[in-house]
């Protein structure tokens, strides 16, 4: 037991330690909306009705997090040190699944779901949560290992830069942001084909819900491999802006492919916006990505995103494709700045 | 040809490079030093990846603010942390960066067949990087380095890690590069390799250059050198590691 709770005091001060750095109070644009949705629905005059209305999304997120939340408690000692101790297989498991109740997101959620629903809801929550924990623990100890497959080329294109965009899109396909927008896209297109009379007004909506879902990884392009990337990035004899334009494709392609049966403008134009604004982050924050979670990013970049980007998508959608336009002539002038700002980083 | 001169660098503080001057000539040039000697700094600064605090650094006559893209043309690095893309395949990092270099897909391919197949890589050629061992790793940032026949290379431990025979493959290439008229700077901290190699040995001490030499006509050996600057160790095992 002495063991275990030296264990569990180590587990606390590394948490300690990753909240007391700035970096890692990293904001994802959708979980900042349910956030904001739950926070909504605690204040609404009807907040059981608010929590069931937006259940979808709440689903959507909860899933994948709680499963992030599991690897990244049972990853924040690392699994091949915690291999070697003399722990027996009683002591590992009681360390993981005590040490998942010092998530500061797994805390925050708990108690999210126990005001807004009551004690049953959050009663639930903390029993899908240890669900989810067992069967991550038991998965992981299955005699065989996860490995990433290449999946097919797409470098075989005549650019110069094909190589770079594959790394790219590959990476994108590794965030959970990705599948979240894609999940919400095929249910919006399955409601827009499906559907008994669907509503027209939702399918800007739901365009600026994928948008939304995908926005934070427009603030981390250059590292979504951790940043091992930027490393030969840098060394390559290549001009800033064709990289960057290379990565926003990459980026803005499969969003305008999810959205194209919603409302296109409205996606390509939040998308523009969403990197636009996300420019600076990508480029000089040094808060890299791992594979499999949402992407962290950074909360007043993730408000303005949202915002200017609800604004603009909202707005191609009314008004017409001259907002289309602005957000396009906006997307160019942060590729010039973005331009210097990459030169500048290669000069200290 | 590698020109530093008067570099300094500092972290915190805590000065890393104390005034750096060093000429670099087409040949194999090691740099020596303890860990924390300041040798991977000195080769982020000649890679361009960080610029010195004082100080200049050229590389064939040009200077990073100005020239970086065609410095890097004929630019081949190593770097610390192998910069691999880390969900491409050790055949498709290479594929990847061939044509930024200006080669055509089927010279790269070539290129990169060639490589892995010398460096023994042909069999992980469809593995995904972040799945590779630190040394197939180490191999294929090596490949990439080779890829496009810079003038200059700069290698850091382009030997730790790496097995005895791709090692002695490794050594046969930067000797032809060599004799091609190419200017290799590289660190290890295998000094029998270094002996083997260098035309010549800058040892590094606390941030200065405290030695300079070639071995093939210096009366001592790399090792009695090194060891003559940086102290030969004097460990006292401790009492609870004796039986």
């Amino acid at each position: 037991m002495a063991q275990i709770l030296v264990l569990l005091s180590l587990l606390k001060k590394l948490m300690l330690k990753e909240l007391g750095s700035l970096s890692s109070l990293r904001f994802n644009n959708f979980l900042f909306c349910i956030l904001f949705i739950m926070s909504a629905g605690l204040e609404s005059r009807a907040p059981k009705a608010a929590f069931w209305s937006t259940l979808f999304f709440q689903i959507v997120l909860l899933a994948p997090l709680l499963v992030t939340f599991s690897v990244d408690t049972q990853h924040r000692l690392p699994p091949a040190r915690v291999a070697t101790w003399p722990l027996t297989r009683t002591q590992t498991l009681l360390l993981s699944a005590v040490s998942f109740a010092l998530n500061p997101l797994f805390i925050v959620l708990f108690f999210g779901y126990l005001f807004w629903m009551g004690l049953a809801a959050g009663l639930f929550f903390v029993l899908l949560a240890l669900v989810v924990h067992a069967t991550v623990y038991a998965v992981g100890r299955l005699p065989f290992e996860l490995r990433t497959h290449a999946g097919p080329s797409i470098s075989r294109t005549p650019l110069k830069v094909g190589g770079i965009a594959q790394e790219m899109w590959r990476e994108l396909r590794g965030t959970l942001d990705f599948w979240a927008a894609l999940f919400i896209a095929i249910s919006g297109t399955l409601y827009r084909l499906f559907g008994h009379a669907p509503e027209p007004e939702a399918f800007p909506v739901l365009s600026l819900f994928v948008g939304i879902a995908m926005s934070t990884i427009a603030q981390r392009l250059l590292r979504l491999d951790e940043g091992r990337a930027l490393l030969r990035y840098r060394l390559l004899p290549i001009a800033g802006w064709k990289l960057l334009v290379t990565q926003d494709m990459t980026f803005l392609i499969p969003l305008a492919v999810m959205v194209s049966l919603l409302s296109l403008r409205t996606g390509v134009s939040f998308g523009l916006v969403a990197i636009a604004v996300g420019r600076y982050p990508s480029l000089r924050q040094r808060a890299n990505q791992r594979r499999w979670r949402f992407v962290g990013g950074d909360p007043r970049f993730g408000v303005a995103q949202v915002v200017l980007g609800g604004l603009a998508g909202i707005g191609a959608a009314r008004t017409g494709l001259w907002v289309l336009a602005v957000a396009f002539a906006l997307y160019l002038a942060s590729v010039f700045w973005g331009e210097l700002l990459w030169r500048r980083s290669l000069t200290g | 040809m590698i020109d530093c001169r008067a570099a300094t660098k500092s972290y915190a503080s805590q000065p890393v490079l104390r005034g750096i001057d060093l000429v670099v000539e087409p040949g194999i040039c090691a740099l020596l030093g303890a860990n924390g000697a300041g040798k991977s700094t000195l080769l982020r600064l000649l890679s361009g990846l960080e610029e010195p605090d004082s100080g200049s650094v050229f590389i064939g006559g040009l200077a990073f603010r100005d020239h970086a893209i065609e410095i890097r043309r004929n630019l081949g690095v190593l770097p610390e942390g192998l910069g691999l893309f880390e969900s491409l395949t050790t055949i498709e990092n290479l594929m990847a960066i061939g044509p930024i270099y200006g080669l055509t897909k089927s010279e790269t391919a070539s290129r990169a067949t060639n490589l892995l197949g010398l460096l023994d890589l042909t069999q992980g050629r469809h593995t995904v990087a972040r799945n590779c061992s630190f040394g197939m790793r180490k191999k294929t940032a090596l490949a990439m380095a080779l890829l496009h026949k810079p003038k200059v290379l700069l290698l850091d431990e382009p030997f730790e890690g790496i097995d005895p025979a791709s090692s002695a493959v490794i050594e046969m290439l930067l000797g032809q590069l060599s004799s091609d008229g190419a200017t290799i700077l590289l660190t290890s901290h295998i000094l029998s390799i270094v002996q083997k190699i260098a035309t010549r040995v800058v040892i590094l001490h606390q941030g200065r250059v405290e030695s300079d030499f070639n071995p093939p006509t210096a009366d001592e050996g790399v090792e009695e050198v090194y060891f003559s600057i940086v102290g030969r160790p004097q460990p006292e095992v401790p009492d609870w590691l004796r039986s």
